[in-house]
């Protein structure tokens, strides 16, 4: 690749990170094409404002970011196309139903677990555990939160997932598990 | 203050009880392999800066087909309807909508849109052949950002204010097209469409005048498709569909009432405002209708501010051009010289 071609790095960024993008957007919506627009969007936005970029070490972070914006775009697109075709029903096992919280325990499985806690806590436990994300600093940068914000988010996260999996074990009748519900949005400020 | 152990043990707790559950571990396949790199050919033909906005348009979209095509798009025929002057008092001599405060100038472009339609709708209409070119051409002026002698940070630079030509096929968007613009150095054959089911008329962002000739449907229906054709993610759709019918205005030819439809399907759209005296990139005055945004970029940067602004001949109240922007102090844009339906690749009419 000339460096002509090399576009001041963004396509070594791309061909670097894109694949981890795609898998960002694949673990959070279902259908693929929507998944490949997400990648489309992101990288169109990072190359629209590639002289703003941040620092090498912090690029991950931040298309994670951006992506974060374009998925949610992305449910609240497929919300109002759903709303329209009346299926609404649909969405529930896509994440984006409105409110998952109310401390309802929703199944044994990790993934009734995942369903049934807040999004942003989901979020957070998604980028740990799934996009590697394990410095607090860049997983700040992720979530739009400041370092000290993001480790009180993840143990919140994990404290509640704890909690859901821990009620999923125990016998009918015990406690139901205390979720608060948060918004779909709430990666944008700290709860 | 949550204690950095505790932090690292949370992590390792998440990572074992979540880490099987992945849904998406499987390797890329061959074909997402190659949609990536077509996707990151097609970011990197485009400009970056104010300009590079018509990227969005062009990177591959399943509703658009996984192609890439230099943008192309039209707009009414940039013919002297010789209207009277004066419009621009009506409003305020009680003519126009009264209302106050922001929703004024609102309703005010509005109505300057609905007399721009009106216009447009009086221009001539085309006999076109399947088999036959757009052509447009028009002066330009975009800012693009470059590598770095040697490597390094990239710098965003001014181009200079230079002429550009395109030819687009008017039936057929899988046929080739034709480009010259001195700025990538070069006259470029244009792809045709790969992915589709051809022959193809194209859609909003890669418009035939075919297509735009199919658009029959009144201004709220038309910007109900466009709302619905171009809710990319992050953009806001009326951002989305402002810029999209801007993008038919500057490079592609539209019949006078589907060019007439589409600023009467602008002036629908919230926060789309009028600018009594604008400036093309030519120096030449005009009448401006104008959408501005604020672009959230990430958590740690402030925001950018964005505006876009079609600029009217304040006599013809023809289209004439556009700016988006400044960039080092130049204003970017682009002034149409001139649009033409023609027989061959790079003829001139």
């Amino acid at each position: 690749m000339g460096a002509q071609d090399s576009e001041d790095g963004f396509c070594e960024v791309f061909d670097r990170y894109a694949p981890a993008i795609l898998r960002y957007a694949q673990r959070r919506l279902e259908s693929r094409e929507a998944a490949q627009d997400v990648v489309s969007d992101v990288f169109t936005a990072a190359w629209r404002h590639w002289d703003r970029r941040p620092d090498p070490e912090a690029l991950l972070p931040w298309l994670y970011a951006i992506a974060g914006n374009a998925v949610r775009d992305q449910w609240r697109s497929a919300q109002r196309q759903r709303r329209l075709t009346g299926r609404l029903s649909a969405l529930r096992t896509a994440g984006v139903s409105g409110d998952p919280g109310e401390g309802v325990v929703l199944g044994h499985s990790i993934s009734q677990a995942l369903a049934a806690l807040p999004e942003a806590d989901r979020e957070v436990l998604r980028l740990v555990a799934w996009e590697g994300q394990t410095d607090a600093r860049m997983l700040g940068l992720a979530l739009g939160l400041r370092p000290a914000s993001a480790r009180s988010r993840v143990l919140r996260a994990r404290r509640r997932l704890r909690a859901l999996l821990d009620e999923a074990d125990t016998p009918a009748g015990g406690p139901a598990a205390q979720v608060t519900a948060a918004s779909p949005h709430g990666h944008a400020s700290e709860a | 203050m949550v204690p950095r152990s505790s932090f690292r043990r949370a992590v390792t707790d998440i990572q074992s009880l979540l880490g099987d559950a992945d849904p998406a571990t499987a390797d890329l396949d061959d074909a997402t392999r190659a949609w990536l790199l077509e996707t990151r050919q097609a970011i990197t033909a485009r400009q970056r800066g104010p300009g590079g906005r018509r990227a969005q348009a062009l990177v591959p979209r399943r509703a658009r087909g996984s192609r890439w095509r230099v943008l192309a798009v039209a707009g009414a025929l940039a013919v002297a309807a010789g209207l009277a002057g004066g419009l621009l008092a009506a409003p305020q001599a009680g003519k126009g909508p009264a209302v106050g405060g922001r929703a004024k100038l609102s309703l005010t472009a509005a109505w300057f849109l609905d007399r721009a339609a009106a216009a447009a709708a009086r221009q001539r209409a085309l006999h076109v052949r399947d088999g036959q070119y757009m052509y447009i051409a028009s002066e330009v002026r975009w800012a693009t950002t470059t590598a770095a002698p040697g490597g390094g940070d990239g710098r965003t630079v001014v181009e200079p204010l230079h002429k550009r030509e395109i030819w687009l096929p008017v039936s057929n968007i899988c046929k080739r097209g034709l480009l010259k613009d001195p700025s990538p150095g070069r006259a470029m054959k244009l792809n045709g469409a790969r992915g589709l089911s051809c022959p193809n008329r194209g859609g909003w962002g890669d418009p035939s005048y075919r297509f735009l000739q199919s658009l029959t449907a009144g201004p709220h229906t038309l910007l109900t498709m466009l709302y619905a054709a171009t809710s990319g993610p992050g953009q806001g759709r009326d951002w989305q569909a402002f810029t999209a019918i801007g993008d038919v205005l500057r490079e592609a030819i539209a019949p006078p009432d589907v060019s007439a439809a589409l600023y009467r399907a602008a002036a629908l759209i919230p926060g789309v405002r009028l600018i009594p005296h604008a400036t093309d990139i030519l120096g030449q005055p005009g009448i401006g209708v104008q959408l501005a945004r604020t672009v959230p970029l990430s958590p740690h940067s402030a925001p950018l501010r964005q505006t876009l602004t079609w600029i009217f001949n304040p006599t013809t109240l023809l289209w004439i051009g556009e700016t988006d922007g400044t960039v080092h102090g130049k204003v970017m844009g682009s002034v149409v010289l001139n649009r033409a339906i023609v027989d061959q690749l790079g003829q001139r009419p």
